[in-house]
């Protein structure tokens, strides 16, 4: 007897959570449920199915599931003469319900009536109207489909939103706090976009706490760790790798749930992984860069890790091939394939210049595998004016109703040193396959020496422009710019004890970091003596220090070119072959790839020829200086809409 | 009236205990040389330099140079270092003397240390003329440290009464159970902790050894170490002595330049068995080096 009883109520219930899901929020993926809960049904014996008959006829239930019973009644009343549209039996089945749940006499009555009617049909055509009912979504395959697309979708955008993450902090140049601002927002969005499933918005929770608390809270707290590498990687990616975990989570879940996924999703899948592997990994270097270069300037930490990735990224920037020939022509003994990109990109390197395998060739292989890492500088914050250029755009018109337009923008000149500056201009237009230059006005200008100038730019197309989208494409040349990079290093004499030494560096060096640095300029030239992480010499007798240098561009824009670079060593130091190094020191009008962000100069090696550094007794700071004068091209790209030619 | 008494009796009280001396002067009474670290050391004279210095203005560096220690410093050097020729003019410049190149030396050659005559130790006046140039375009300050370097040769002396008992096994030979040694009875066989003897490099530590036998011997250790905020250079000895007579004393040093710290080891050959206390005597020279750093505010 209890077993008939556990039969029935389990039966009821299961039957009365498959109709209410069928009504509310059913989806694909409880099929199978419903299927048993009819199977169940079906193998309930003929004494348990007379005994649901008598319980609802005889109103002797509980008042539970007299409840369940009444909804059921209502909905079976409703089956009985409805078979047609989803949509309308979905509205009455939900209208019914309400009714049934406030009238519940009448509940009682339409229950008396249809059991009467099933009785005497033996129940067979309202038990099939039942299962036509329940197996309605097999029928409507779309929504199926569009299911999966759909929450795909959403996974798709948050990636998007991941992007826009890496790309908003790496154009605030990782600020602190306007990061933190962007991570919470990112935050917010993943939080928001992961309502339906708790375990995915607990990943999001944890990400956000990763990112903000411990990974940026770390850094701006404690920013010397011995995991400051580890945290400014989970600051820098943490949000693309949760869109592709939320991604894959609920990809391969649809997937472990038996179902197919749309073609959409299955195309979405590997774009993904494509964008992963072919197109974010030299981004996501350049962004660990920026914020490591970004962290150094905050709080002067991370530096040697901004060396170390600035150089894997210009080595990342050379072709995908190089990366596939070389995990082929991996050395078992030894997997790191970054010797063979770097002898890749060297090979590719002197290849502009010499004729493969030629003597000159292979030397200059040879010397960029041996000293060919371009060192780095630092942005010295201290310096309260720099030059800089910038377009303003709030004058360029969005739309033009003139196939003859003049579109001005704003050339911003600051030039705190007051240089004698020229500026040639260029312009652009360009619409699909039309791509033709402008007449800017001004064209040029000469001897800008103003602090601060302010230069309206006009663009005349040569003929009328037809109506649709523009790209309006303003250039400025600038030359007569100048950065002044500063280095100081310590004399100190050798026979000073290692305590000694050490706290003559921790008390009194006053370089910025042991680089050379630089106000913020649009370029700078860096340069080294002996070690970027010693800021002493110690010169005995058969030492001679090494003297590195490399140009970098610090700016949007390009440098075209460089008129000359010197760097002044105050004749404490002389380079020592002065017939073969003499590039070392000064050249006017360097042939080098000015496409790179760091292009590598000349090392040489130097020798004393200041007595009195020689015979220290203790140590002497020295700072020596080296400037870089060039011309850089700032280009600014706008759409424009032409509404009438 | 009575109340009046004992509150003018707790004010003149008062009044003598504020002019005692503070907690961080030493009681030295008149020994100069015993219970205590002293050295020469570096006092800046206020304003000298002032804290902001601005652009082309002569200013000037100067310093107290005060012997705090119980001996004589000889050869004391003092240098200014740390001043960068791209912000300081160097050398002769309208007339006046301003920094050397690289490092500006005074010599200021023999400070007495503290003694009767002079309990508070000599002291010698240092001034350095300097002068700022501009500032490089777009800086608005800079600040660093510059250093004062003090050089001098400075000795050390030691006198502590040690128990000398070759029968070691002999508890009732009275010659001496045991010694005093900063008010504690010390035991033949303890080690003994000392301050320091008025030096930057004195003996912290001193153990006596015995070894029996028909021909006993004596073994005194003494433990060198670095107490001041310098850097000892070297280590001379000079003379190890038992009452008058001299003892065979050698230093055993492994890296005394890093370590800071040497052992000076003395034997002495002891004529009979005879139980008795006797004062030994070392004296040691050394070099020493104190560097300090000072701020510099250089302002447009």
């Amino acid at each position: 007897m209890k077993d008939v009883g556990s039969g029935i109520n389990s039966y009821l219930h299961k039957s009365n959570s498959n109709y209410e899901k069928t009504f509310h929020e059913k989806s694909f993926f409880e099929e199978e449920e419903e299927e048993s809960t009819d199977k169940e049904y079906k193998t309930l014996t003929g004494r348990q199915q007379s005994i649901i008959k008598q319980q609802m006829t005889s109103g002797s239930s509980t008042l539970e599931e007299t409840k369940e019973l009444k909804k059921i009644s209502a909905r079976l009343r409703e089956l009985e003469g409805e078979e047609g549209d989803v949509a309308k039996e979905e509205k009455g089945a939900a209208k019914e319900e309400e009714t049934a749940a406030k009238e519940g006499e009448k509940a009682s009555e339409a229950q008396e009536s249809y059991w009467k009617k099933m009785l005497k049909s033996g129940g067979k055509s309202t038990w099939d109207s039942l299962n036509k009912e329940r197996s309605f979504p097999k029928k409507e395959p779309k929504e199926k489909s569009t299911g999966t697309s759909s929450s795909l979708a959403l996974y798709v955008l948050l990636f998007i939103i991941a992007a826009l993450d890496l790309f908003a902090k790496k154009s605030i140049g990782y600020e602190p706090k306007a990061a933190l601002l962007i991570s919470t927002v990112t935050g917010i969005i993943f939080f928001l976009s992961t309502k339906s499933h708790p375990g995915q918005r607990l990943t999001v929770i944890g990400a956000f706490v990763l990112d903000a608390a411990f990974s940026q809270g770390l850094l701006y707290l404690v920013p010397e760790t011995g995991i400051k590498e580890t945290l400014i990687a989970i600051h820098v990616f943490i949000w693309i790798i949760l869109a592709v975990i939320l991604f894959l989570w609920n990809f391969f879940e649809h997937l472990a749930e038996g179902h197919k996924p749309s073609v959409l999703a299955d195309l979405t899948f590997v774009a993904i992984l494509g964008f992963i592997i072919f197109i974010s990994y030299p981004l996501i270097i350049e962004t660990q860069l920026i914020q490591a270069n970004t962290h150094s300037d905050y709080f002067q930490v991370a530096k040697e890790k901004a060396e170390e990735v600035k150089v894997k990224f210009s080595e990342t920037s050379q072709k995908w091939s190089d990366y596939l020939q070389c995990s082929l022509e991996k050395d078992a003994k030894d997997p790191s394939i970054q010797p063979c990109l770097k002898k890749k990109r060297a090979e590719r390197f002197c290849e502009n210049d010499n004729k493969p395998l030629s003597p000159n060739y292979n030397k200059c292989v040879q010397n960029l595998l041996e000293e060919g890492k371009a060192i780095g500088g630092k942005t010295d914050s201290s310096y309260t004016e720099h030059s800089s250029l910038k377009f303003n755009t709030e004058e360029f018109p969005g739309t033009v109703y003139t196939g003859l337009p003049n579109p001005k923008i704003i050339l911003e000149i600051n030039n705190p040193r007051e240089l004698s500056l020229s500026v040639d201009f260029y312009c652009n237009f360009s619409k699909l396959k039309e791509n033709f230059p402008g007449t800017p006005s001004p064209i040029t200008l000469t001897k800008l020496d103003d602090n601060f100038k302010e230069i309206p730019l006009t663009c005349k197309p040569p003929k009328k422009l037809e109506k649709g989208s523009w790209r309006v494409s303003y250039s400025a040349e600038v030359s007569g710019l100048e950065t002044k990079s500063t280095l100081q290093k310590i004399y100190v004499n050798p026979e000073k004890t290692k305590q000694q030494k050490d706290q003559t560096k921790s008390q009194f060096y006053s370089g910025k970091g042991y680089v050379s640095s630089s106000s913020p300029e649009l370029a700078r030239i860096n340069f080294m003596i002996e070690s970027s992480k010693n800021p002493l010499i110690e010169l005995d007798n058969d030492k001679f220090p090494i003297l590195s240098s490399s140009i970098e561009n610090l700016g949007s824009g390009e440098i075209i070119s460089i008129q000359e670079y010197s760097i002044d060593l105050k004749k404490d130091l002389d380079i020592v072959d002065k017939n073969f190094d003499k590039e070392c020191l000064f050249k006017s009008s360097p042939q080098v790839n000015f496409k790179d962000k760091k292009i590598p100069l000349t090392s040489c090696t130097l020798e004393l020829v200041r007595n009195e550094l020689a015979s220290i007794k203790h140590f002497v700071p020295r700072t020596y200086h080296a400037l870089l004068k060039y011309k850089y091209r700032m280009t600014k790209e706008l759409t424009m809409e032409v509404a009438a030619s | 009236m009575r109340k009046l008494f004992i509150f003018t009796s707790i004010l003149i009280l008062l009044i003598i205990s504020s002019c005692q001396q503070g907690p961080g002067e030493e009681v030295l009474g008149t020994d100069f040389k015993n219970n205590y670290i002293g050295e020469v050391v570096i006092d800046l004279i206020p304003l000298m330099p002032p804290e902001k210095v601005h652009e082309d203005s002569d200013f000037r560096v100067g310093t107290y140079i005060r012997n705090q220690g119980g001996y004589k410093a000889t050869n004391v050097e003092l240098t200014l270092v740390g001043f960068d020729e791209d912000q300081f003019y160097y050398g002769l410049n309208n007339g006046k003397q301003y920094f050397d190149f690289a490092e500006t030396l005074k010599t200021i050659g023999t400070l007495e240390g503290k003694r009767l005559e002079n309990s508070q130790g000599d002291f010698d006046r240092v001034e350095y003329l300097g002068r700022t140039k501009t500032l490089p375009e777009g800086q608005e300050q800079i600040s660093f440290n510059y250093g004062l370097i003090l050089n001098y040769h400075y000795s050390n002396e030691l006198v502590q009464e040690i128990c000398i008992n070759p029968k070691f096994y002999d508890v009732s030979s009275v010659g001496c159970q045991s010694h005093n040694v900063d008010g504690q009875d010390v035991r033949l066989e303890d080690g003994i902790s000392l301050i320091g003897q008025g030096s930057p490099l004195g003996v912290k530590e001193m153990e006596v050894v015995i070894h029996p036998g028909d021909k006993p011997t004596l073994e005194v250790r003494f433990d060198v170490k670095n107490l001041g905020q310098g850097i000892a250079k070297n280590i001379q000895l000079n003379l190890g002595q038992l009452i008058t007579k001299p003892m065979k004393c050698e230093v055993k040093q492994k890296n005394f330049r890093d370590e800071q710290e040497a052992t000076i080891v003395c034997n002495f050959n002891l004529n009979d068995q005879s139980s008795y206390t006797a004062p030994v005597y070392l004296k040691f020279e050394y070099d020493y080096e104190l560097t300090m750093p000072f701020p510099f505010n250089f302002v447009e």
